[in-house]
């Protein structure tokens, strides 16, 4: 697949390819009305509007703007971030709702689904093998908006710290564990999950410089990751695409490749797309596991400001391997 | 760990990478201070991350025992079989499928046990049973072929079992054992997977395994070689919180089971172990079901035990590292302004005799040396940046008795050195002081946002918004530090405070900050005898790792302050406020009045 | 439960499919037909017989017989005010079943060894092994002990979903034990066997308690089990072979009547909620040779009443008491000796 194109988001709605499913993920963030908002009146069948429903003024206001905006074609999809089995069931019954009416081409923007649901979507993609997907992602002009480079943030505090619904990996009671870490924004995240998993081994992934947001920011999350090869034993650094879905999955691959008779975890903590890409890997590869950690706290009224491109890129995700449908032991 | 390996002497490695010959070189000897771990019986060892839980579960491991005591391994008091509990092992999301829908209970037990039969195999390969003969080869292949096969095929094992072939070493038998247990663990992976996009039940067909009936009666058997210690299997269950809610109830009503001469389970956890009730909803409870030991508190009772142990480890990794340093010589102190301390206690000692409040002039020289110092600093600058936070004693203590608070600076340290001058043989007091200084900072917002005043002020005016607990824990601790702050600025007796005890009985909602606070890290938990004398009463001490943010001595934390539950309601929610009255009328005005020292002076 | 004097076998046949698991796929009364059959006809008439031949003695009648007993026993329990779901039911009667198949390898732990039939019996059990294990569990906890407890019952879940309907594995377990140890009766003695004075010497008691055992009746409503024993003046003048031991009838009589008044205490723990059983009463009468001339009647009644006896032995004779460090036995005076010591060391 070509890499993913970067457009203008004003361009976007003359550049889309028509589709039946229209998916977006109301969210205190203003990008989650970017696409939206282009998209507007374009002729799909169905939109789903998934919605975090612990997050009530969320469904009050940008659901229900996003409902405002694409009428009677509109469905409201309940997700919850402290159940995920409660997001899998929603995502499930409306995938297949809309494939029953034969409705198969989907276009998703994944810009503001946390990355678990995210990644149970894309799976349950997988299960029911579509193969008509189309993603969307907004870029973002400048994140913990108006805060000094060295205090910027997004969220505090690690929560649960959980598998992935769909992702249990295959692990070997024997075998140690290999954290592979894609870093983001927050690098103190990305400790914090190495002390709550106390791997043997870690990747230590940094975002491609050319990616980053800012060269100073890049810089400051370069610090970081210095200090933490001094503070442990046995961490690897490597780097990966945030914004081409099949070289990060490629770089994942590598990582893994170096250490063998591990237990592969991936903790996916950059952009969506990104995350894409780490689930490329994980859905070709039932041995690795995803995990996700919940936030206690998010910066909600300065998140993000939305940046005026997006990127539009098609992937195929791999078809069912043959131990997903290994019945039964 | 092969020196050579380690940019870093002070890098945090897990101890399950760490090899036997590096345990006995590195390990510190505690169990004088936790001699029930070492004991028949289940224990309960409580302890935050990094306060040498799993160190001291990896020196009980069969390889390093034997090194230690350089004997067989029949002649140990026990065979230790190491389970790590992590978060990517036992608690899958999917297994929330089987809650009120499928043997919940059952699937997990049998998950439980394949994982720590697996583990029982490794630390049997482990601890390198020795069979010239292959007699123990002959007699292990008779049970495995009887009594064994029986017990697998009561559990419903339905594949074919492998046949064990008679030339099988004792090694190889284990092997083949592990191999078992490993296929029915990742089938049952298999299973769970099938059940994340599935509503209802979904058949499962594989074997069932439970304590009573497969995993005790294994260890038991076991027990009886000859090549076996004489003392009872351990089962080392690490970081127990991790078990989901129903596996830790499985894991009770083991211990529930009076085993402990064959089989004694010790659970380490984190504070956040997730129920105490058994499948059946009962409890279980110390001393009836098992004993305790909680990490801090033992540390926090004998504070010299503390400071020897870090000493000891921190000697140790130097030694390893080739640098020939006592730690004390390698964290030295600012020399200048351990001198003027010094003057400041010579003038207290000379003015005891007319106005001293201690009963020897040595108190008051160790209680208001340093405090009156601090406070003189920061009355010519604001910051009281000036203050350096150096030297071995000052670093030990500001990790609060969790010996990797203090490794993890250390390594920060060692590092900044060696980028600024490339060979390390000290590290220089201002170095000390940054990192010092910056892991406090990290350590508190990583957690939280940054307050700003004007924040603070929009959301103490909104008497309507409900704080959620993160919130109120930030707001407590930012009250408390400061109060403790202005104590140290204080002529109170005891300046040096860094603890409050309840007056009355908390609520649930300022004990569920304090919970979370100690969860965290924040807050030690421990118990006093109340201001009436008639019973005890709670005590929380805030971590000593925050003393640089909050500008604190943290030589010492034996004061304490008695306070009403609103009081620190309102520093929960208005801390701001709070401070400002602290400020106006005074610490006791606004806490309660009185207040007693803790521990004796060192 | 409204079974109006039937069985649950035939309540059972009367509830629709969809109240089992399934959705209504599974017909679970075929099922349960199936397996009945396939006992009846395979397995139970061999039990005893086997069971003879490799413990030696004479074992009472464990046959189709006893397992019928055993389900109208159950039924009779539960007529006044349980609350079965159908699905517990079916669990219940084919643990009842399986309770003491495990014969056929010898009495010796037979309450586990009903696992080797139960896997013999295939898909005509389903193929889900939680099913199974289930009611294994049931099944197996009606005797023997686990490391040493008898308290086998304690130690299964309260309850469990098993294919997504509730299961209280706990209540099931007591009913069938309970059930059990009611189901003794005038038939399950070896009557043709006793006649000829052909009973293996060591099993000799067992038939005659068996063959004494004129009724059981169980008054549900009421809270109360009648035992009706008879007993030949012969028999009351006489000793018989238990073991390598002689010993009377009567005594017999009264060591398994408190063994049932036990069961009682130890099962009723678990069924307060369905079953409501507060006393056994026993009566014993002893006939002379003419069968209508009464010649003594012993009734006694078995139940918790008045004041709670002291431990034997007091706290020193709780399991859980393990103090000794201080002294052994740790009286008060032991434990003033030891600080004494301890002083002056």
């Amino acid at each position: 697949m070509p890499k993913p194109a970067k457009i203008l988001l004003t361009n976007l709605r003359e550049q889309v390819h028509p589709a039946d499913v229209f998916v977006c993920c109301a969210s205190f963030e203003g990008r989650s009305q970017s696409v939206p908002e282009q998209l507007e009146g374009v002729a799909f069948t169905r939109v789903l509007i998934c919605a975090n429903e612990n997050f009530p003024h969320v469904i009050k206001q940008g659901a229900k703007q996003l409902q405002h905006r694409f009428g009677s074609i509109a469905r409201l999809v309940s997700l919850n971030t402290n159940d995920p089995l409660r997001t899998a069931d929603s995502l499930q019954e409306a995938i297949d709702s809309a494939l029953s009416s034969n409705l198969n081409r989907f276009l998703v923007d994944i810009t503001t689904f946390t990355h678990e649901s995210l990644l149970i979507l894309l799976r349950i993609f997988q299960l029911r093998a579509v193969n008509s997907i189309k993603f969307l992602y907004t870029t973002a002009k400048e994140y913990s908006v108006g805060d000094p480079d060295d205090q910027k943030w997004l969220t505090k505090g690690i929560g649960e710290v959980r598998s992935v619904l769909g992702y249990p990996g295959r692990a070997v009671p024997s075998h140690k564990l290999h954290l592979i870490i894609m870093a983001g924004f927050e690098a103190d995240r990305a400790e914090r999950l190495l002390q709550e998993y106390e791997p043997s081994k870690v990747s230590l992934g940094l975002g491609d410089p050319d990616d980053s947001i800012s060269p100073d920011h890049y810089k400051a999350n370069k610090l970081f990751h210095q200090k933490l090869l001094e503070k442990y034993a046995n961490v690897l650094e490597f780097t990966f695409s945030c914004s081409d879905p099949e070289a990060t999955r490629d770089a994942l691959r590598t990582q893994v490749l170096r250490l063998p008779k591990h237990n592969v975890l991936i903790a996916a903590l950059n952009t969506k797309i990104s995350t894409l890409g780490a689930a490329l890997l994980a859905l070709e590869d039932d041995a690795i596991q995803l995990c996700y950690a919940t936030a206690h706290q998010y910066n909600e009224t300065r998140y993000s400001t939305p940046g005026d491109h997006c990127y539009y890129f098609a992937t195929a995700l791999p078809a069912t391997s043959p131990t997903h449908q290994t019945v039964g032991p | 760990m092969n020196s050579t390996e380690l940019r870093n002497p002070f890098a945090v490695q897990t101890p399950e990478d760490i090899s036997a010959e590096d345990i006995k070189s590195l390990f510190v000897d505690v169990f004088n201070d936790f001699y029930n771990i070492k004991k028949p019986g289940h224990t309960f060892l409580h302890g935050p991350r990094g306060s040498g839980k799993s160190m001291m579960f990896r020196y009980l491991e069969p390889d390093c025992q034997k090194l230690v005591h350089n004997a067989g391994l029949d002649a140990l008091h026990f065979l230790a079989v190491y389970v790590p509990i992590k978060n990517t092992e036992l608690k899958l999301t999917e297994l929330q499928r089987l809650e009120n829908q499928l043997a919940n209970i059952v699937l997990n037990e049998h998950f439980l046990i394949t994982y720590v039969a697996v583990r029982l195999c490794i630390s049997l390969l482990k601890a390198r049973v020795t069979d010239e003969n292959g007699e123990t080869a002959a007699r292990f292949k008779a049970y495995y072929d009887t009594d064994l096969r029986r017990a697998f095929l009561r559990c419903g094992w339905t594949d074919p079992l492998p046949e064990m072939p008679p030339t099988a070493t004792i090694d190889g038998s284990f092997r083949l054992l592990q191999d078992i247990f490993t296929d029915q663990y990742a089938a049952l992976l298999a299973y769970f997977r099938r059940l994340a996009f599935t509503s209802g039940p979904v058949t499962y067909t594989g074997p069932l395994c439970g304590y009573l009936d497969f995993l005790l009666p294994l260890m038991k058997k076991l027990k009886e070689f000859a090549f076996m210690p004489s003392g009872p299997l351990f089962l080392l269950m690490d970081d127990a919180d991790n078990l989901n809610r129903v596996q830790t109830a499985i894991l009770n009503s083991w211990v529930s089971c009076r085993t402990s001469a064959d089989v004694s389970i010790k659970i380490s956890t984190q504070f956040n172990y997730k129920t105490y009730l058994t499948i059946n909803d009962r409890t279980i409870d110390t001393p009836h079901d098992f004993s305790e030991i909680n990490i801090s508190s033992v540390y926090t009772s004998n504070k010299r035990g503390y400071y020897d142990r870090v000493s000891q480890i921190v000697h140790k990794r130097l030694t390893m590292y080739g640098i020939d340093q006592m730690p004390e010589q390698f964290f030295p102190p600012a020399q200048e302004q351990e001198d003027k301390i010094k003057a400041i206690a010579q003038e207290l000692k000379a003015k005891w005799q007319a106005e001293g409040r201690g009963f020897r002039a040595s108190d008051d020289m160790v209680r208001y040396a340093r405090p009156t110092y601090i406070d003189s600093l920061l009355g010519t600058s604001k910051s009281g940046s000036t203050y350096k936070y150096a030297g071995f004693n000052q670093l030990v203590h500001i990790s609060s008795g969790i010996v990797r608070y203090f490794l993890e600076s250390a390594s920060l340290m060692y590092g900044e050195m060696r980028s600024r001058h490339g060979q390390v043989t000290e590290i220089s007091p201002e170095i000390q002081d940054q990192i010092v200084r910056s892991q406090a900072d990290q350590f508190l917002f990583s957690e939280f946002d940054r307050w700003s005043t004007n924040e603070a002020d929009k959301e103490e005016g909104n008497s309507a918004k409900v704080l959620d607990k993160t919130r109120r824990l930030r707001n407590l601790i930012q009250a408390l530090g400061g109060t403790f702050h202005q104590i140290l600025r204080s002529d109170a007796s005891e300046r040096r405070v860094f603890s409050v005890a309840l007056t009355d009985e908390p609520t649930p909602d300022v004990l569920e900050v304090f919970d979370l606070g100690v969860q965290y890290g924040y807050f030690h938990q421990s118990t006093i005898g109340n201001k009436e004398g008639t019973g005890r009463t709670r005590l929380y001490v805030l971590t000593r790792r925050l003393a640089p943010f909050f500008i604190l001595d943290p030589t010492s934390f034996a004061g304490y302050k008695f306070v009403t539950n609103d009081a620190l309601r309102e520093a929960m929610h208005k801390p701001k406020t709070f401070l400002g009255k602290v400020r106006r009328d005074g610490v006791d005005s606004v806490l309660e009045t009185g207040q007693l020292a803790l521990f004796e002076e060192e | 439960m409204k079974l109006n004097g039937k069985t649950l076998v035939e309540w059972l046949a009367k509830r629709p499919a969809s109240a089992f698991p399934g959705r209504g796929t599974v017909s679970y009364y075929r099922r349960f037909e199936q397996i009945d059959e396939y006992l009846n006809n395979n397995v139970h008439p061999h039990v005893t017989v086997s069971a003879n031949a490799i413990d030696g003695g004479t074992l009472t009648d464990h046959g189709p017989e006893h397992i019928k007993t055993v389900i109208i026993r159950a039924s009779e329990l539960l007529a006044a005010k349980g609350d079965l779901t159908p699905y517990e039911v079916y669990l219940l009667l084919v643990a009842i079943h399986l309770h003491d198949v495990g014969n056929l390898f010898g009495r010796d732990t037979h309450e586990l060894n009903s696992e080797e039939v139960i896997k013999r019996l295939g898909l005509l059990m389903g193929e889900d092994q939680v099913e199974r294990k289930t009611v294994f569990q049931i099944a197996q906890a009606h005797g023997g002990s686990i490391a040493g407890d008898k308290d086998k019952i304690s130690l299964l879940p309260r309850g469990e979903a098993v294919l997504g309907q509730p299961v209280r594995e706990q209540m099931l377990a007591a009913i069938l034990r309970f059930a059990d140890e009611l189901a003794d009766e005038r038939s399950r003695a070896a009557g043709f066997l006793l006649q000829l004075s052909k009973i293996h010497p060591t099993s000799e008691v067992y038939h005659k308690y068996a063959h004494s055992l004129q009724s059981v009746m169980v008054d549900a409503q009421g809270g109360a089990v009648d035992l009706h024993f008879d007993m030949p003046l012969a028999d009351a003048c006489k000793t018989f072979g238990k073991g390598d031991q002689q010993v009377y009838l009567l005594d017999e009589i009264y060591e398994r009547t408190m063994k049932a008044h036990r069961e009682r205490t130890y099962c009723m723990r678990f069924l307060r909620q369905q079953i409501s059983i507060e006393r056994i009463d026993v009566e014993i009468k002893v006939y002379g040779s003419e069968y209508n001339k009464e010649l003594a009647t012993i009734p006694y009644r078995l139940e918790e009443s008045g004041y709670p006896e002291a431990l034997p032995g007091g706290v020193h004779a709780c399991p859980s008491f393990n103090s000794l460090a201080y002294g052994n036995p740790l009286t008060g005076q032991a434990l003033h000796e030891y600080f004494t010591k301890d002083q002056a060391r």
